[in-house]
């Protein structure tokens, strides 16, 4: 275990300098974008001369240098200033949208990871039949459709006050929707809790409401599923290859050659070692995730980091850009972290 | 061989940069004029990309001109403001006075907007305008200007912007669209009186001293009454329910509001002469978005209570004093910049009005209850609000939720689905015709106050005959019916019509001849298009794929020899 704690100090020690790399870029791809004055973008009526006092008083005509050590500054203690757009401090500006992505994300690895490695293992273990080539079908039209449009299929389908029409020969099936196809919550029902958290889900556990929490289940199942086949596609894919491979290992011919039932050996001990290196992945895919959930929230209607961030580049608001990155950044890196360190401790043979 | 190939790719990226045409214009008695036209792909919605194609047509149709279209994204396109020859723009008023349609785009502050347009004629209609309190002149004023722009053409009126369209839930009712473009919450009701009304806009913040967007705007007339107001049949300014009478001096500097005794904020403290004063004059000095509105005219010489700018004689006689004359005045306080709130929920040093600040309270129907940022806000009627002390109507609701959605199509969605009652705005064309053949959803329409034009820089375009036959090209009933599918209105004058004074000025095109006569006078003929034929592009880029394919094997063999 020691290789793993050095391990896992050094790629601590590297996330800072990975950051700084990172998040200088942001900094300087934001200026060298070409347009206009950023009070001029947010609003266009304004005199010139107005356009001129408040960018004097926000610091946009300071010198570039003097801006980015500003900035760096800033950066290291957390604190990114105030939005150029609402003048309110981006920390609290960020502690009130990463609840609902942070539901979002968790929401759709609980649905991703678990459908990911059914599909790749019952595709492995069915290789080359009907099931098989449907399911390398799913994963590939997965990636092929964009989210949005996923997204937006299911809210036609689902969502209430939608709903399809199937033709038979005994006359059309009719399937009525019945989840709420927007949002998190019902209108009018944020107030009915205390906002400890600000991620809704525990909050209206601990205010004593599971209603509301049963809410949010309903409004989030569609959301979740949509951004949560993304990640089950990849992993859908790479179950499968593991599982096709482990199935060729010497110990399957083994525990076949022992009798062991055909069920138990692919999906008790084959199936074990194809999901392993999944762990690994989980780390790369959380940076899909956080990339679908900017579409995934703008479809949904979900208030989240994704389209914060998505409203904070459309109005140049530079200090909301950098702070959003830098929580992408900094949670993408934890992440990966994570999820190596949990890749060594299952595995052990695995060393760094 | 590789000699050869070096020669092919020389004389193919010749042929390429002959096609890529310069900006250069063509001289008079050259065959057509050339000219640019810039359009911003996203800020007026996805349909602008068509208004740029169709007005291009319209324009290489008559044989005179040959039109380049150029695209910029919104933050670039203001950044090239002044020096774009000829551009597409939308506008919105700040105020409800004709000046604000004409002073912008060709006033001494007309570089802003990039036209570079400079008149004497049309500074001294526009002095009249801003300056005389009488309506008379100012009418003739604007009606003036309207025609002596239609004479120099810095601009070309094309059409309104969509006109304001809601839909709600059949059963809703007393939802009232105004000439203002706002929408007052509480003559709204349904079966439950708990109203969820949805929109694409967003709220910055509600500081009135601050708040310069629409919907901010649009919530604080829910929560607070002005000292003047619109109504909801005109863009008039009248004195505001929380004002008994009030008073202006014949040279329209000095005016008198005396306040109705008695009226209450939501969070129950008195509205008083001092109260105002002490809120204008933060208005005024805070340096908040709109505050120039009222601060250009009460704090040119200072510090406005300090001057004697405004005055509170005692708890209801409020004067303010204009350092100089400004016929607008009235008008501007329609602003929410000048609505009072309770001085209370105020900080006087700082901007407020955000999810985490005390709650703006107002003289109005509703306080807020609940406001989740980037969700939803909450109203419930204002415990305080007396609606015959002040002539209104008191909420028909007993509870009003504010929605936000990220786009039209979400906003569709979610009236649709039963999620909310009343989408009050904004959709799109496709949308509108969607909803109005949805059933058990109902809608309405009302004419806007946005217009959409062309502007000259008429330091680029410098010949007026040629700006004045491209007016009389554009053919607005093509570009409304087949774009918008008569969602807004053809517009010939730069003020719209719902003013008392628009003056339709500009040609209701197209008129050929017109055109013919006024570029035939600046020398130019009309000819066959050239260099915009399909086989030239497609010989230019076959050109091009050849010169590239060229060099890659130049290179490539290069590569081999050495090796």
């Amino acid at each position: 275990m020691g290789s793993l704690r050095s391990f896992v100090m050094i790629r601590i020690a590297l996330l800072i300098p990975m950051m700084w790399l990172l998040i200088t870029m942001v900094f300087f791809l934001l200026r060298v974008l070409p347009g206009a004055n950023p009070v001029r973008v947010m609003n266009p009526q304004l005199p010139e001369s107005e356009v001129q006092r408040i960018s004097n008083e926000m610091g946009l005509n300071r010198p570039l240098w003097e801006q980015y050590t500003d900035f760096i500054e800033d950066a290291i203690t957390f604190d990114f200033g105030n939005s150029y757009r609402s003048d309110d401090s981006i920390n609290e500006e960020l502690q009130l949208v990463y609840g609902p992505t942070v539901m979002l994300a968790v929401g759709a690895t609980l649905i991703g990871v678990p459908l990911g490695v059914y599909l790749g293992a019952y595709a492995g273990a069915h290789r080359e039949k009907i099931p098989d080539h449907l399911i390398r079908l799913f994963t590939l039209g997965v990636f092929a459709i964009p989210i949005f449009l996923v997204g937006i299929m299911m809210q036609l389908t689902f969502g209430e006050g939608y709903g399809i029409e199937i033709p038979t020969p005994l006359g059309d099936i009719k399937f009525n929707g019945f989840l709420p196809p927007l949002g998190i919550m019902y209108p009018g029902t944020t107030g009915d809790f205390e906002h400890y958290t600000e991620i809704w889900f525990i909050d209206t556990i601990l205010s004593g409401r599971p209603d509301l929490a049963m809410d949010i289940i309903m409004h989030l199942i569609m959301s979740c599923t949509a951004l949560g086949m993304l990640i089950a596609s990849s992993i859908a894919r790479q179950v499968r290859i593991n599982m096709i491979a482990e199935l060729e290992q010497d110990y399957v011919h083994f525990a076949r050659s022992r009798g062991i039932s055909e069920r138990a050996v692919k999906y008790r001990y084959a199936l074990k070692n194809s999901v392993t290196p999944v762990i690994g992945l989980i780390g790369l895919q959380f940076a899909l995730l956080l990339a679908g959930a900017i579409l995934t929230e703008t479809t949904f209607n979900i208030p989240g980091l994704g389209r914060y961030l998505f409203l904070a580049i459309q109005n140049k608001d530079f200090p909301a850009v950098q702070g959003a990155m830098v929580v992408f950044i900094v949670v993408v890196s934890l992440v990966s972290l994570l999820s190596d360190v949990l890749y060594a401790l299952v595995d052990p043979r695995i060393k760094y | 061989m590789a000699s050869t190939l070096v020669l092919v790719c020389v004389f193919a990226l010749f042929v390429t940069a002959a096609a890529v045409p310069g900006p250069v214009q063509k001289a008079a008695g050259n065959g057509r004029f050339d000219i640019t036209l810039h359009y911003t792909p996203s800020h007026y919605g996805t349909t602008e990309i068509d208004v740029a194609q169709l007005l291009e047509a319209q324009l290489e149709e008559t044989g005179y001109f040959d039109v380049k279209v150029r695209s910029a994204e919104w933050s670039t396109y203001l950044d090239q403001l002044g020096t774009m020859e000829f551009f597409l723009l939308g506008w919105w008023f700040d105020y409800p006075d004709p000046s604000n349609y004409i002073d912008p785009f060709v006033g001494g502050g007309a570089f802003s907007m990039g036209t570079n347009y400079s008149s004497t004629v049309m500074d001294g209609y526009i002095d009249s305008l801003l300056t005389d309190p009488d309506a008379a002149v100012r009418t003739t004023a604007t009606i003036n200007a309207q025609k002596l722009m239609a004479q120099d053409v810095p601009c070309v009126p094309l059409f309104t912007m969509l006109s304001q369209f809601s839909a709600y839930e059949t059963g809703v009712t007393g939802v009232v669209q105004e000439p203002s473009e706002n929408m007052h919450y509480n003559t709204i009701d349904d079966a439950d009186h708990q109203v969820v009304i949805g929109t694409t806009d967003s709220i910055r913040n509600i500081d009135p001293a601050d708040c310069y967007e629409y919907y901010g705007s649009n919530t604080l007339v829910q929560l607070t009454h002005g000292l003047m107001e619109m109504p909801v049949d005109s863009t008039d300014a009248e004195k505001g329910p929380i004002v008994k009478w009030y008073n202006v001096s014949a040279d329209a500097t000095q005016y008198f509001f005396n306040l109705k005794q008695g009226v209450k904020f939501s969070d129950g403290q008195d509205l008083n002469a001092t109260i105002v004063a002490k809120f204008l004059n933060r208005s005024s000095t805070l340096g908040g978005d709109p505050g120039f509105l009222v601060g250009d005219l009460l704090n040119e010489t200072g510090d406005p209570m300090d001057n004697g700018n405004i005055v509170a004689h005692n708890e209801t006689l409020l004067e303010l004093n204009l350092a100089s004359a400004d016929a607008t005045f009235l008008q501007r306080l329609t602003y929410t910049v000048a609505w009072p709130v309770s001085w209370a929920t105020l900080d006087p040093n700082e901007i407020v009005g955000k999810p985490g600040d005390t709650w703006i309270a107002g003289t109005g129907p509703y306080k807020i209850t609940t406001w989740t940022a980037g969700t939803e806000i909450i109203l419930e009627p204002n415990p305080h609000y007396n609606a015959t002390l002040l002539g209104t109507t008191a909420p028909a609701n007993t509870k009003v939720t504010i929605k936000f959605y990220a786009d039209a199509s979400s906003l569709q969605l979610a009236l649709e689905s039963g999620e909310i009652d009343v989408a009050h705005k904004d959709f799109g064309a496709d949308e509108r015709t969607a909803l109005k053949s949805a059933s058990g959803i109902t809608t309405t329409t009302k004419e806007t106050a946005g217009i959409r034009y062309l502007l000259f820089n008429v330091e680029s375009i410098t010949d007026v005959r040629v700006r004045k036959a491209i007016s009389a090209a554009v053919d607005r009933d093509e570009l409304t019916s087949t774009i918008f599918q008569d969602y807004n209105e053809p517009l010939l004058s730069m003020v719209p019509e719902i003013f008392t004074s628009h003056y339709s000025a500009f040609p209701d095109g197209p008129f050929p001849e017109w055109v013919e006569g006024n570029m035939t006078a600046a020398g130019y003929e009309s000819a066959p298009l050239e260099e915009d034929s399909p086989g030239f592009e497609l010989f230019s880029t076959v050109a091009a794929l050849f010169a590239a394919g060229a060099i890659f094997l130049t290179l490539g063999r290069k590569r081999k020899r050495n090796s």
